[in-house]
């Protein structure tokens, strides 16, 4: 199954990708908490919940300036 | 309302109670938010000439409209308050995550009234406002006191991480130097901190679960899009990530501008290159701020047993004023320094700034040693460290430096040594290496400043001629970007070309209130000219739109910037005209008339 890889070696914490994320999901309204993608505070386990891949484009993938994220497997 | 969320909470620490206000949206478009909207506040509520440590100051936290909202760079949070340094209006920024979690628990603003009569904190979870006992956090380093109140907290909840900005030792003991710290980021200057301890509240704690809703969802989108493009095409986005701001020391260097021992010089052996040496021997690894890129915030750790230890920093003005200004070039030791300063809560660049004006005063034999306790040379690594801890605390002779340089040189009888402006220490440039610096130094209202006024460039440093509209317009531009809650690094320095279409635009997509390049320069003066009105109240005058002599008089001894003083008097009467000023410096009824400011001219 494809999923959201995060290399938390590239990534810098800047939450962009959450920003992106929260703006698919929630009508013009900017909320990281509600981001599918979770970039802040390192939990290893756990890189994205519920996630669509939307519509194999992801915008969080678009968005991030750290070359941080990846769509892995098939 | 977009972009601003239309709330703000405001909490009476003497009754201990807290309520929540609407924001006014033609209030919120005038002054556009953070140091706009927080000053005007400030200006309407508060006496101007009330002492600054009394309960009767108030202690503002504010965003923008673009904090939180997802515009790059729009991380940002202002501290606006009385400064007890300046005894001026004081507006301190910082970034990290602070900002937008106030924004997502649902408030443009914070504002602190009264005086709590024990130690305490403010948690606040979205609705729920509580203030919580801090007896045992008071004595505690802003290091310490963040991870006390995390492990506090952690059992409670469910959500992730909370954002803390909080006071340390300096803060508590009313050093006019202290400032409140975030996790490593600082709302530095102007001694906020101070406040923030006399009204005996140790630190704000916020967790926020809601969203910042945008006018135009799909354009933002785009705008962002381009402005990522722009970053990804940037060298910055390589260069920044390694150096930070480290390569503004090898800039002061090559002009000659660099701060050294209490600005008599303009360069000193040692520092050339001092980005690669820090980045070789010290840094740990890069952090950032929300919605940033860039990864300037470093994280250092130095091995050096005489000064071992790890944190965050230096920025480059903090190794400038730490560092060379006090006649060092021992990194560990400067880097050592700058981990104490964030430690105590204390700004570095004025901590440096004071230490650098004792040494000067020890060596022209007007400070005694008995007062010291030892020789204070320029140059005593060892010295500037026990110093800054002792300061915090106001221990032995830490308790005169505490007050600032300001003070320090007057009880000494040497005003003349103090190296600042409106009471406040100068940061890492050497004005006499660009003029406009010195201009803005000089009018910039919360007293000497390297953040009111960029538009300093090489080809053009020792003129004079035009610079006076620069620096307005440039001061203007600045003030409504700290309204805007995007940060200095990004819009100032490295959009230059075209700052002045993207910010406006992010301003207009995210909140749609009509905002064009026009108008938000227009609020940009208008910002200008309510600090103004406020200092004028609070006393300060035209006289203090100065420079210290040595700066206007004692010309560069040696280096790129050789021969030159800053030649404030073919510049100011010019400003003042750019301005719309008379030549008291007071602005006219009819400026005040065009900005919409002619009530609060005449309170």
């Amino acid at each position: 199954m494809a999923r959201i890889k995060i290399d938390h070696n590239n990534c810098c914490e800047c939450c962009l990708c959450e920003v992106v994320c929260s703006l698919q999901y929630s009508e013009n309204t900017v909320n990281p908490k509600k981001s599918r993608i979770v970039a802040l505070f390192r939990k290893p386990d756990v890189d994205t919940i519920n996630c669509d891949h939307c519509g194999n484009d992801p915008q969080c993938i678009k968005a991030c300036l750290s070359d941080a994220l990846a769509l892995i497997g098939e | 309302m977009h972009g601003w969320v239309g709330k703000i909470l405001r909490v009476n620490l003497t009754r201990g109670d807290n309520s929540i206000e609407d924001l006014d949206p033609d209030l919120a478009r005038e002054f556009i938010g953070g140091r706009g909207l927080a000053t005007k506040f400030l200006f309407n509520e508060i006496d101007p000439s009330v002492d600054p440590f009394s309960p009767e100051n108030e202690l503002l936290f504010a965003t923008g409209p673009l904090t939180g909202s997802g515009a790059i760079g729009g991380s940002r949070y202002m501290v606006v308050t009385k400064s007890p340094l300046t005894d001026g209006v004081a507006c301190s920024n910082a970034g990290g995550y602070f900002g937008p979690e106030l924004k997502f628990a649902g408030y443009d603003m914070l504002i602190v009234e009264g005086k709590a009569q024990e130690p305490v904190y403010l948690l606040i979870e979205d609705d729920d406002v509580q203030i919580k006992p801090a007896r045992h956090l008071w004595g505690k380093t802003t290091v310490e006191t963040e991870a006390m109140i995390r492990s506090e907290i952690r059992a409670t909840t469910k959500v992730r991480e909370t954002q803390i900005s909080c006071i340390g030792p300096a803060g508590e003991n009313r050093v006019r130097i202290a400032c409140i710290m975030h996790s490593g980021h600082a709302a530095g200057r102007s001694g906020v901190g101070a406040v923030m301890g006399s009204k005996n509240l140790k630190a704000v704690t916020i967790r926020g679960m809601k969203g910042v809703t945008l006018a135009d969802a799909d354009s933002f989108k785009k705008l962002i899009a381009d402005v990522s493009d722009k970053i990804r095409k940037s060298p910055m986005l390589e260069r920044r990530p390694l150096y930070g701001t480290w390569t503004g020391i090898s800039r002061a260097y090559k002009f000659g501008v660099l701060a050294t021992k209490n600005f008599q010089e303009g360069c000193i052996e040692g520092v050339d290159g001092a980005e690669k040496v820090l980045r070789d021997n010290f840094f740990v690894k890069s952090n950032t701020c929300f919605c940033c890129p860039f990864q300037e915030f470093k994280v250092t750790r130095v091995t050096d047993p005489e000064f071992q230890g790890e944190g965050e920093g230096p920025e480059w003005e903090s190794f400038g004023l730490l560092g060379p200004d006090c006649g060092i070039t021992n990194f560990a030791a400067i880097v050592k320094a700058n981990y104490l300063c964030n430690e105590m809560g204390m700004d570095t660049i004025s901590a440096g700034g004071t230490i650098a004006c004792a040494m000067e005063l020890y060596e022209r034999g007007f400070l005694p040693e008995k007062d010291v306790g030892y020789p204070l040379h320029f140059g005593d690594a060892k010295a500037l460290v026990e110093l800054i801890g002792k300061m915090g605390r106001r221990q032995g002779f830490g308790d005169m430096l505490a007050e600032g340089g300001y003070r320090l040189a007057n009880k000494y009888g040497h005003p003349e040594l103090f190296m600042g402006v409106k009471k406040q220490e100068f940061p890492g440039f050497h004005p006499q290496g660009f003029q406009i610096l010195g201009l803005g130094y000089a009018t910039s209202n919360r007293g000497a400043c390297h953040l009111k006024n960029n538009a300093y460039y090489d080809d053009t440093r020792f003129e004079t001629a035009g610079q006076a509209a620069l620096a307005k317009t440039d001061q203007d531009y600045i003030a409504s970007i700290d309204s805007s809650g995007l940060c200095h690094a990004i819009y100032i320095r490295d959009f230059l070309p075209w700052r002045e279409e993207i910010v406006p635009s992010l301003l207009e997509t995210v909140t749609g209130a009509g905002y064009t390049r026009e108008n938000m320069l227009l609020a940009g003066e208008r910002i200008w000219n309510i600090e103004r009105l406020f200092n004028l109240k609070a006393g300060l005058t035209a006289k203090d739109d100065t420079l210290p002599k040595r700066i206007l008089e004692e010309p560069m001894p040696e280096g790129p910037t050789k021969g030159q003083v800053v030649r404030l008097g073919e510049m100011l009467p010019e400003y003042y005209k750019a301005r719309g000023w008379d030549i008291n410096g007071v602005p006219t009824a009819e400026k005040l008339a065009e900005l919409g400011l002619s009530q609060e001219g005449g309170r």
